[in-house]
């Protein structure tokens, strides 16, 4: 692998620099409520843009020294999934117990085999990544038969065990990339290869779906441990409100496009235009769950809903549709198509979830996209190397900064119960919040377990007003239950009838789960009388379309 | 071998090395995930592919 001069520029790298752009003018664009948070995700997408710009001058716009960097990348990445899921073996086993400090460790179900990564679904995503990298390298040769079966057998139970359903639509995915290559490719390519490629693809789907079927009854024999697994949470039991409320959210999406097209409703803002829509009634009646819904649980759709039309034509459509399209006009060959089997498990994934929202998702996403030939060409290389050399030792600068902010939050989450301290830390955190906008979220989430309306230590440290003004700000941005429910008394305790009215419509409309939760504490107070009369009043009812095509499931 | 060629071989090297940090690295930290911390996997992942692009240039 040598460095090339000058520097290439992808179509991935050019859309991360755009967005990085983009979402800081967003600030100034529309009413961004907590503009650290776009500037948290634009620092990413800046550094990103070089991680891109370095990925594709090792590329040269060569094949060979394409398919170099592939081949050490389906390693690396082969190397971190193993060690994932020998931590989820560990995890599973309840060795793990024993090396806390090193392994997460929650428990031995089998829904706590999840890595370091600690989401199910997120570690599966890893996982399945690592598993094209095995078959990449065996298809060249690289391993032989014998080490793939072992090897792939080890990943496939690993992935069972945790009973995620998403690896059929990784592989799914993966065969309907196959099969569109093979019918573009159908005149000059090597047919024996294509079959190569096929009998790979379908020799793990075909164990992973034995598996499936034979390991929680292995499991029953040797272990006694009664799991089940992902195909079998197919059945119409175990698809229940959280699967059909997903939809709505992805509707909610569209809604927001709809009246905000341009630059969307702002980023990371998904959440509270949701949680409002909930009053219309066109969602008052969606099948209820119990969570917030901080993302619509589809990165395309979240997308275009918080940046608009301008977001989604940099990011979506130039920064990854296009890219794959050049990259095989430009790359069209087998590491090529094992390097879209990769990209493909995260955007499958991010479908129905968000792994993008993670660094290292998205690092690897646009490291992944950036294997690929350069759509510019920096030629002024002494001036970028100055550029990047400074910009380095700043951000490892930033870096230090942030970790002794990070640590000085974290300290803060303990809440003294002597009053002087309480006090300070409190003054403390209103100091991060109006200075540090990077900070302000984290600090307004800790700051808000110190902000309890109508408790003595909290009626010293802040003025009813301040504390109106740090319940809104974060309720804002995150309109959890507890949030709205605070919002509903401090209204009250300032005199702002309408506010808490308002407040209390909004909390049984977008939590009906939680309504009579919230009713009965409100009932405690006899002020509170209107309020529990209009949380009372809203009567939900399931009225989605999944209620009525599944009608007795929705009874039980 | 030259001084020039010697110093490319190393910087070569500190890529690979680079790349494999960064698919491993980063998820070594036990609090990954959200709810529980993800701040210092990310910084990592960042400082990490802040180290490969400085090496690529």
């Amino acid at each position: 692998m040598q460095r090339c001069f000058p520097y290439l520029v992808s179509s991935t790298g050019i859309a991360s620099i755009l967005f990085t752009i983009f979402l800081i003018l967003q600030i100034g664009v529309i009413n961004i409520r907590i503009p650290g948070v776009n500037l948290a995700v634009a620092l990413e997408f800046f550094i990103l843009y070089f991680l891109s710009i370095g990925v594709t001058s090792l590329v040269e716009n060569n094949e060979l020294q394409q398919q170099k960097l592939i081949k050490t990348v389906a390693f690396a990445v082969l190397i971190g999934s193993t060690i994932q899921a020998l931590y989820a073996l560990l995890q599973f086993t309840g060795i793990a117990e024993n090396f806390r400090d090193y392994i997460l460790y929650v428990g031995s179900d089998s829904i706590y085999a999840f890595g370091n990564i600690g989401q199910k679904n997120d570690y599966v995503d890893f996982i399945t990544i690592g598993v094209f990298a095995l078959a990449y390298l065996y298809f060249i040769e690289k391993i032989n038969l014998l080490i793939f079966t072992l090897y792939s057998t080890f990943f496939l139970v690993m992935l069972t065990i945790t009973t995620s359903r998403t690896p059929f639509a990784f592989f799914i995915a993966a065969f309907i990339s196959l099969f569109i290559f093979m019918f573009i490719n159908r005149k000059n390519t090597d047919k024996s290869k294509n079959k190569k490629v096929l009998f790979i693809v379908s020799f793990l789907f075909v164990g992973l779906l034995v598996l499936e079927i034979f390991l929680p009854k292995i499991m029953l024999l040797i272990d006694g441990r009664d799991i089940t697994s992902g195909i079998f949470r197919f059945s119409s039991e175990n698809i229940g409100q959280s699967t059909y409320r997903r939809f709505y959210e992805w509707y909610k999406c569209i809604i927001m496009f709809i009246h905000n097209p341009l630059f969307g409703v702002g980023w990371y803002q998904y959440s509270k235009e949701a949680i409002y829509l909930m009053l219309s009634d066109r969602f008052m009646y969606i099948p209820a769950n119990s969570a917030l819904y901080t993302h619509s649980h589809n990165t395309p759709l979240n997308i275009l809903a918080e940046t608009g039309i301008v977001g989604f034509i940099i990011t979506m459509v130039y920064g990854f549709a296009f890219s794959l399209y050049y990259m095989f006009k430009k790359f069209n060959n087998y590491a090529t198509l094992f390097l879209l089997f990769m990209i493909l498990t995260i955007f499958t994934q991010s479908l129905f979830q968000y792994p993008l929202w993670y660094a290292y998702f998205l690092a690897y996403f646009i490291f992944f996209l950036s294997i690929n030939k350069a759509v510019y060409t920096i030629t002024n290389t002494r001036v970028i190397k100055g550029v990047v050399t400074v910009l380095f030792t700043g951000f490892i600068w930033f870096c230090f900064v942030n970790f002794s902010m990070y640590n000085k939050v974290m300290e803060l989450t303990d809440r003294p119960q002597e009053e002087v301290m309480f006090k300070n830390n409190v003054v403390q955190l209103e100091k991060i919040i109006d200075n540090n906008p990077l900070w302000a979220l984290p600090a307004l989430s800790v700051l808000d377990t110190y902000n309890m309306p109508t408790f003595a230590m909290t009626n010293s440290a802040l003025t009813i007003e301040e504390q109106k003004r740090y319940i809104d700000m974060l309720s804002n941005e995150l309109p959890y239950p507890g949030g709205i429910f605070k919002q509903v008394i401090i209204c009250k305790l300032i005199g702002d009838n309408s506010g808490a009215i308002f407040y209390a419509n909004l909390l049984a409309h977008a939590y009906p789960y939680y309504k009579e939760q919230f009713a009965m504490q409100l009932a405690k107070s006899e002020v509170f009388k209107e309020e529990v009369d209009v949380i009372n009043n809203f009567k939900y009812e399931d009225k989605s379309i999944f209620k009525k095509l599944f009608p007795k499931k929705e009874q039980k | 071998m030259t001084k020039q060629h010697m110093s490319a071989r190393i910087l070569d090297k500190l890529i690979i090395l680079s790349i494999f940090s960064l698919f491993i690295v980063p998820l070594l930290v036990p609090y990954s995930y959200f709810p529980v911390s993800k701040f210092y996997s990310e910084i990592l992942v960042l400082i990490i592919a802040a180290v490969f692009s400085l090496f690529s240039f």
